[in-house]
């Protein structure tokens, strides 16, 4: 990237085209609504949780926590798959861990979401070096989810 | 600590809020400092503290990434570039987590928050740098670009150099971002800034976007294995979120130093205390 033209103070930068710019932004506001909307998913589920009469699944739960390492991933409260977060959530009644759970998968999902974006974005402006770089991370993201 | 479940989770909130605070301060993230505190003071092991600090990772770097996008300081190509090494290194990290013993993995943090004290007393390089060695990787990846700096009031070129080197630091922190379920941004500006020769604030932008890619490449590895509570996770994540908004407002009107130098104390005192349980020297 070559620096032409008068200099110009804000977000229209030389050095960077308009396209790269644009995709800046897009992934910027994935990464900021993808997160305050999992938070907001995450804090429904804490609440409809503390409604549902908390005190004992609490219980089990700090035990679990702060007990002797027990079977893992067998615990209390917790979800491995997303397959469980949906068995929880078509309970009746449903798990409101279930729903704090989904929305801590959105979160992770999100940084993962602004990658996907990208793809098309570099494929727009013909950048197919950082096009085949995107397809790498998520392919490393891939076969991280698979070990997992 | 005997608490009723519920006071233990408020009071998990309120440290959280507390870490992230001090963590935003002293620039190096809150999940490091948590997750001994949680596991000495709140006697949570540590792979359930390891799970609940990769994920506030996430929310704290979603937010603070999508700032500095855009305000167009992040540098999202080299971003990508770098986090093909990053997020290799979080499962190679993520699945040696989960094989190590516990000891290990409390030395290793140990070390961690050592040399981050040490990183802290030393003051920040606010120089750009001068003229650098020719780069081959920066050149075929271009590897650099622009950014309008407001404190000295006009655009900064700049381009990497020592990509490799740069390629392998980056892999490394990646590596113990994945192994402590901590950012690990101290490592990556160090990568770039230190290594890369890149401005600070590009440095420190773009690492707050590959924070969160990095995190999600290990946090996908700590939910599967049912290290990620739920129960844990919320207080804990929205505890280091509220906390890091606050640390990052308390900063900018910050005029020196003296409070960063307050809280080193602090970090020396979770260093030591971390080595020492995993060389199982039981001091206190």
């Amino acid at each position: 990237m070559v620096n032409s033209g008068p200099s110009q103070p804000g977000p229209a930068r030389p050095g960077v085209d308009a396209d790269s710019r644009k995709l800046e932004v897009l992934v910027g506001r994935v990464l900021f609504w993808g997160g305050l909307l999992s938070i907001v998913i995450v804090l429904t589920g804490f609440g409809l949780h503390l409604l549902a009469g908390a005190a004992r699944v609490n219980h089990d739960v700090v035990a679990e926590v702060t007990g002797p390492a027990s079977g893992r991933g067998q615990a209390p409260g917790v979800f491995v798959s997303g397959a469980q977060i949906i068995q929880g959530l078509g309970r009746r009644p449903f798990d409101p861990l279930a729903i704090i759970a989904l929305g801590l998968v959105m979160l992770l999902a999100t940084p993962v979401l602004a990658v996907v974006l990208a793809v098309p974005a570099f494929a727009g402006i013909r950048d197919y070096r950082y096009l085949v770089i995107s397809l790498v991370i998520l392919g490393i993201l891939a076969a991280g989810f698979l070990i997992g | 600590m005997n608490l009723d479940p519920t006071t233990f989770l408020i009071a998990i909130l309120l440290t959280s809020i507390a870490a992230g605070g001090t963590g935003a301060i002293l620039g190096i993230g809150g999940g490091m400092l948590l997750v001994p505190i949680l596991t000495m003071f709140f006697g949570v092991q540590l792979h359930y503290a390891m799970g609940a600090s990769i994920v506030s990772v996430i929310a704290t770097s979603s937010g603070a990434a999508a700032a500095y996008l855009g305000s167009g300081i992040v540098n999202l190509r080299l971003g990508l570039f770098l986090a093909t090494a990053t997020t290799s290194g979080a499962i190679t990290g993520a699945y040696l987590a989960g094989v190590a013993p516990v000891r290990v993995l409390e030395t290793i943090l140990g070390l961690v928050l050592g040399y981050s004290a040490f990183a802290t007393f030393r003051q920040i390089n606010v120089e750009l740098p001068g003229e650098l060695p020719h780069s081959p990787l920066a050149e075929r990846f271009a590897l650099g670009g622009t950014y309008y700096d407001a404190r000295l009031g006009h655009d900064v070129t700049y381009r990497a150099t020592y990509v490799g080197r740069g390629y392998g630091v980056m892999y490394g922190a990646g590596v113990l971002s994945g192994l402590l379920g901590i950012g690990s941004g101290a490592f990556k500006v160090l990568a770039m800034d230190y290594f890369m020769k890149l401005p600070m604030k590009v440095s420190t932008a773009t690492s707050n976007f590959m924070i969160g890619l990095t995190a999600a490449a290990s946090t996908g590895v700590y939910f599967a294995r049912g290290d990620v509570h739920p129960l844990l996770a919320t207080p804990v994540a929205v505890g280091v979120l509220v906390g890091a908004n606050l640390g990052t407002r308390v900063m900018m009107r910050m005029r020196n130093t003296t409070i960063r130098k307050a809280f080193l104390p602090v970090l020396v005192y979770l260093a030591l205390s971390m080595l020492y349980r995993g060389l199982g020297l039981h001091l206190w």
